[in-house]
């Protein structure tokens, strides 16, 4: 069949290379819009719902809303893995998490029907909202506003009203959150002595405010149902009628007389205009303003968002007087164009080593031209074939394409040189036949070798495949590329090759040169081969010292696979004790920001504090983040230590500092090997925490537990406000309404709805911001009583403080509490199986029980699976070699030969300090694929049992026939070791943070595979005359 | 032993990657060397002792004020601003003072009632003690390692 395809190649060689070209053209536009990221999309696919309820708090959060949702949701959406669940002071947020491969859009089809049969939610919040699918690495820009002229709410009212709807409409745009938005209210804020002084209750300010406008969604009031205009007809037209509201203004609302009183609402309250309470808050480089935070879709492009982004901003400037907007805040675009200017500088460069070293090689251009064009064209095809399976161009599969690199060229190089060898053996020998006959035949030769040698890479890559969850999904890209790379090059090397050889090397004989080199090497063989011959079981024992080094040395080097990206955008988080409030957060983080923007190398700062609606951030106002920019030229290591020495030196102030691809691919570390987590799922928090004590005690019994910690949800002080039903009773009033006076006045109540200018305002009924601003305020309350009297809030209810959760946290839908136990000795798996079975004696309430946390990427399993695939690779690989060479011993000794050519890789990883990093891995890889071509194309020849496709001294299954092979391994390692070999000139700078060390392992190991390959192998096949006659 | 003849076979022989662990990375970590404040937790009624370098309290921005005597409906009260009193879980109670440079102690008060940004305690510091009323969050969370999840 091979035959077939190659005698087609040859004879169709113009039209093959018509069609090339045309798949040049058509690839290059693909691959122009390929999306580009540093990470590739790892994350599980997962729906998050929040719900907004500003002023609720945790615990009722809890009830109202997520549980409700909760139940309903879990029982029934298909696909679900785990279904989590945080209510926090305002917000809930539940978190559906998928089974790996599940479609994402079906999946949140399901949820979206699913929502619609949701349990009514009480009238206390927005409705739940379906986030947009985001991607794993969310955050494609921040943008800072900031302005001297306007205030920060007519800036939220642009950037809600004019700037996020022109940036949802970028493509690739997902979602626009908006940090500091305070809300254009207008605001009838009651001071309750004044109403008690003018003798107007509570409910009539409610009821006029809401009465004074169109529309009020209090259903209680009459302008819930606001009646239409409606139209006259006369006898000629139709005439529409119009109500133009004449309420534009806090005066004009003032002016409203309040029902059943003789005053006007100015009079009774003051009538301004004002802004929300703040579930979060925002800071620039110039002091208090607005944070922009832009997330897009999976598979977007991270460099034409941010371009479409920042085109948006061009035209929307001169809309925007007075606004200052800073689109350098967080732009992940500047780490992305420095890696790929710099890897793109590192491989063209290296493409042009790899062009001077073929030609040398030839010394006759037109072999080099073909052996060029051929991996040039397979790199490409491998590229498009990636671009067309929907795969980001990400540093992983970038990685994974360099791998490849070498097995690429080894096709190429394979095939020219052999079919240069025969055509000049031909010549020399004077045989009559046509130069397509020899190209096919030569090409079947080295086709039939290259074969298994691409099976052999196939098969170590695929344990990756079967990786799962998210490690899986992070790394299962470098395979797919490398798998890819090598299909590509198969198949032009059946297409492409045959017709550009038939084209340039078939025509009237110029008497190909031999080699230089391959002169050289057949003198060293005549040189040292007959020495090192004598001495085989030498020769064996150090190809196995090789190997045992190899497998001794790899698993002593520190593992560190996520690279550390020299990204010059850091992430600073920081959290206050919980319950701290947001002007307090505001003036911390604010000298924070002051101190970092005065290093010099730091470029820029920007802070946003607490959430946003929609935001990505489920925290509290106790939390913030600091973007900070580092100049892109300065010392990265002393800048960087610079930020943490002012992060540290703020006590109180706790904080992480890292960048934001370790923030966001710390997901995919996984769990740490020297714990044991159980944890208990229950509904009250004082029942878990005994019982977690009683667990605690239970299990420090268990032979090789060391420390017990239990993690329980950390607590605030909270205002409880508890209603005394017999005082309450005493003045006729209700729980209820004690509760609806109280929550009018301390967290204002919306009544209604102002349209201007195709904008929506609120209206809202308040208190004076003094009426709110301490303890013995609000005891003091007067709470309206049915008789027409007042009585206050502190005589009917207990107000004081008491604890809360600050974070409520679900999993299946329950409560729970962690205790981690430490693990000393034994390995992890056999003390969790202890501690199961001690949990199962304990005695637990019911609706209450525990179970060991186990991760589906504890690294036992993890480790385990790789160890059975890798296994079963290894015996594959091991068959395959048999299969090529037909020979057990010779299936032995590649088999040995290729751990002894790592060895030089590992040597030279352990010596610079790399450790086991993705670079290294990749690197080793890259010298695996070369040394499984190299030991293919040695010994198969020496296959028993085939006639040989045409007898001559290079067939010779004999160590004089291996000098005529050796050429053609000596050039795949030199176009290896040369296609990155720029990487380690141009410096530690982004993009090249994997091919550093990925080169020099590839040096290292190339020294070791050459000495394997040149010198002791041969050595080790059949003495000269095995086979046929000497050359002489 | 057995773990490291299982490694060899695995790692070694195909050379693909293994996912677990990811060792200790390089991300910096807040040193425990040069800390900006020294917190000693104490029995009785002033149950913690923070004292702070020069440089953090310039950083913290720390703002003092004397507390000072007020008669009211006849009772001598001391009264603090407001922004000095803290709230804990159980409802007490509690402000910073500053009996010298860089030294916080927190002491329990009892609020009588607030007004007009003013705290009058039942019980509290004498007039003249100096009490921080900017700054008393970030005394308060140094003390403790508050556990996020």
């Amino acid at each position: 069949m091979l035959r077939s395809i190659i005698r087609s190649s040859l004879k169709s060689r113009l039209v093959i290379v018509v069609a090339t070209l045309l798949v040049l053209l058509v690839g290059a536009g693909r691959l122009r819009h390929m999306p580009v990221d540093i990470l590739p999309e790892f994350s599980l696919p997962y729906v998050e719902i929040q719900t907004e309820s500003l002023g609720l708090s945790a615990e009722e959060v809890e009830q109202l809303i997520t549980l409700g949702m909760e139940q309903d949701l879990l029982n029934g959406v298909p696909w679900v893995r785990t279904i989590r669940s945080e209510s926090m002071a305002g917000l809930s947020s539940i978190v559906l998490v998928f089974e790996p491969g599940t479609d994402i859009m079906r999946a949140r089809q399901m949820v979206s029907e699913r929502m619609t049969q949701a349990v009514a939610l009480p009238h206390v919040s927005k409705p739940p909202t379906m986030l947009q699918p985001l991607s794993a690495t969310s955050r494609v820009m921040v943008v800072g506003l900031s302005s001297k002229t306007l205030s920060l709410i007519q800036m939220s009212m642009l950037a809600r009203w004019t700037i996020a709807p022109r940036l949802m409409g970028v493509p690739g745009v997902a979602n626009v959150a908006i940090w500091g938005q305070r809300d254009r209210q207008l605001q009838v804020q009651v001071d309750p002595e004044r109403l008690r002084e003018k003798g107007v209750p509570l409910s009539s300010v409610l009821e006029t405010t809401g009465n004074a406008l169109w529309v009020s969604s209090l259903s209680f009031v009459e302008a819930s149902t606001p009646g239409t205009g409606g139209f006259i007809d006369t006898p000629n037209q139709r005439l529409g009628i119009r109500h133009i509201l004449p309420i534009v203004s806090a005066a004009g609302l003032a002016q409203v007389p309040v029902e059943g009183s003789s005053h006007a609402l100015g009079d009774v309250a003051s009538v301004v205009e004002d802004h929300q309470p703040l579930i979060g808050d925002a800071l620039t480089r110039n002091g208090p303003g607005l944070l922009l935070v832009i997330e897009k879709f999976p598979g977007a492009n991270t460099l034409e968002v941010t371009r479409g982004v920042e085109n948006a901003f061009a035209e929307l400037q001169p809309g925007l007087p007075g606004v200052e907007t800073d689109p350098t805040v967080f732009r992940p675009a500047d780490f992305i164009e420095a890696a790929v200017r710099n890897l793109g500088a590192a491989l063209l460069l290296g493409l042009l080593l790899v062009a001077l070293a073929i030609v040398l090689f030839f010394s006759d251009w037109r072999p080099a031209v073909v052996t060029l064009l051929s991996i040039l064209m397979s790199l490409f095809a491998s590229a498009l074939l990636l671009c067309l399976t929907g795969t980001t161009m990400s540093t992983i599969a970038m990685t994974g394409l360099l791998i490849a690199i070498g097995l690429v060229a080894s096709h190429s190089v394979v095939d020219v040189v052999n079919i240069t060898r025969r055509l000049r053996e031909s010549l020399e020998q004077g045989r009559a036949e046509s130069p397509l006959e020899i190209l096919s035949n030569s090409m079947l030769e080295s086709r039939g070798a290259m074969i298994y040698a691409a099976l052999i890479v196939f098969l170590a890559v695929t344990p990756v495949l079967f990786a799962e969850g998210i490690s899986g999904a992070f790394y299962r890209p470098m395979a797919v590329a490398c798998g890819l790379a090598v299909l590509a090059a198969f198949l032009v090397s059946l297409t492409v090759t045959p017709a550009l050889a038939a084209l340039l090397l078939a025509g009237p004989p110029a008497r190909p040169r031999i080699p230089a080199i391959v002169t050289w090497i057949q003198w060293l063989h005549e040189r040292l081969l007959p020495a090192l011959v004598r001495r085989r079981g030498l020769v064996l024992a150090g190809i196995g010292g090789l190997a045992l080094v190899a497998l001794v040395l790899l698993p002593s080097l520190d593992r560190s696979l996520m690279p550390w990206f020299k990204e010059r955008d850091m992430v600073i988080d920081l959290r206050c004790i919980p319950g701290t409030s947001q002007p307090e957060m505001t003036r911390i983080v604010g000298r924070v920001c002051g101190e970092l923007g005065s290093i010099p190398g730091v470029r820029n700062v920007g802070a946003h504090i607490g959430r946003a609606v929609r935001g990505d951030r489920v925290v509290d106002v106790n939390s913030a983040t600091v973007l900070v920019k580092m100049e892109p030229r300065v010392d990265y290591g002393r800048t960087a230590a610079a930020i943490q020495e002012v992060v540290d030196g703020y006590p109180g102030v706790h904080h992480t500092v890292s960048t934001y691809l370790r923030d966001k691919s710390s997901d995919v570390i996984p769990e740490p090997e020297d714990e044991v987590v159980v944890r208990i799922y229950g509904d009250e928090a004082n029942v878990l925490q005994r019982q977690a004590a009683a667990v605690s005690r239970a299990l420090s019994g268990v032979r090789d537990v060391g420390d017990t910690k239990i993690i329980a949800p950390v607590q605030q002080p909270t205002l409880e406000i508890e209603v005394d039903l017999e005082a309450a009773r005493r003045h006729g009033l209700k729980p209820g309404n004690v509760r609806r006076s109280a929550a009018a006045l301390l967290s204002g109540i919306q009544v209604g709805s102002l349209f201007e200018e195709q904008k929506v305002f609120d209206v809202v009924v308040w208190s004076t911001p003094p009426t709110r601003q301490n303890l013995s305020n609000v005891r003091n309350l007067w709470i309206d009583t049915p008789g027409g009297g007042h009585v206050l809030l502190g005589e009917v209810a207990k107000v004081r403080i008491g604890p809360t959760a600050s974070v409520i946290r679900h999993e299946a839908v329950k409560r729970y509490i962690d205790v981690v136990v430490g693990v000393e000795g034994r390995d992890r798996e056999s003390v969790a199986a202890d501690i199961e079975k001690q949990i199962r004696g304990i005695p637990f309430p019911l609706e209450y029980h525990a179970a060991v946390l186990r991760g589906h990427e504890t690294p036992d399993v993890v480790r385990d699976r790789l160890l059975v695939f890798g296994i079963a690779a290894a015996v594959g690989i091991f068959f395959l070699l048999q299969a090529a060479f037909g020979s057990w011993g010779f299936a032995g000794l590649a088999f040995l030969s290729l751990p002894a050519s790592l060895a030089g890789g590992v040597v030279a990883a352990a010596a610079t300090g790399n450790g086991l990093s993705l670079g290294t891995v990749a690197g080793l890889l890259a010298v695996f694929g070369v040394a499984s071509g190299g030991m293919v194309v040695l010994i198969h020849p020496c296959r028993r049992g085939e006639s040989a496709v045409d007898p001559s001294p290079g067939d010779e299954p004999s160590v004089r026939g291996a000098s005529g092979r050796v050429p053609a391994v000596l050039l795949v390692a030199i176009t290896t070791a040369l296609a990155l070999a720029p990487a380690l000139f141009l410096g530690d700078v982004p993009g090249l943070e994997v091919a550093r060390p990925m080169e020099i392992v590839v040096l290292g190991g190339l020294l070791t595979t050459l000495l394997i390959l040149v010198f002791l192998v041969p050595a080790m096949l059949p003495g000269p005359g095995a086979g046929r006659e000497d050359r002489s | 032993m057995k773990r490291g003849i299982r490694w060899a076979l695995g790692a070694g022989l195909l050379a693909s990657m293994p996912l677990v662990g990811c060792g200790k990375e390089a991300v910096p970590v807040t040193e425990e060397d040069h800390k900006p404040a020294k917190v000693e937790h104490l029995r009785g009624p002033e149950p913690a002792r923070i004292t702070l370098t020069s440089r953090a309290v310039m950083r913290l921005g720390i703002q003092t004020a004397p507390a000072r005597d007020e008669v009211v409906e006849g009772t001598v009260r001391a009264v603090v601003p407001y922004s000095a009193v803290l709230y804990d879980t159980g409802g007490g109670t509690w402000l910073y003072t500053n009996p010298s440079p860089g030294v916080y102690v927190r002491r329990q008060v009892t609020v009588d009632r607030i007004r007009v940004g003013q705290a009058f305690l039942l019980e509290g510091p004498k007039a003249g003690t100096a009490v921080v009323v900017v700054g008393a969050a970030e005394l308060f969370g140094s003390e403790t390692e508050f556990e996020e999840e």
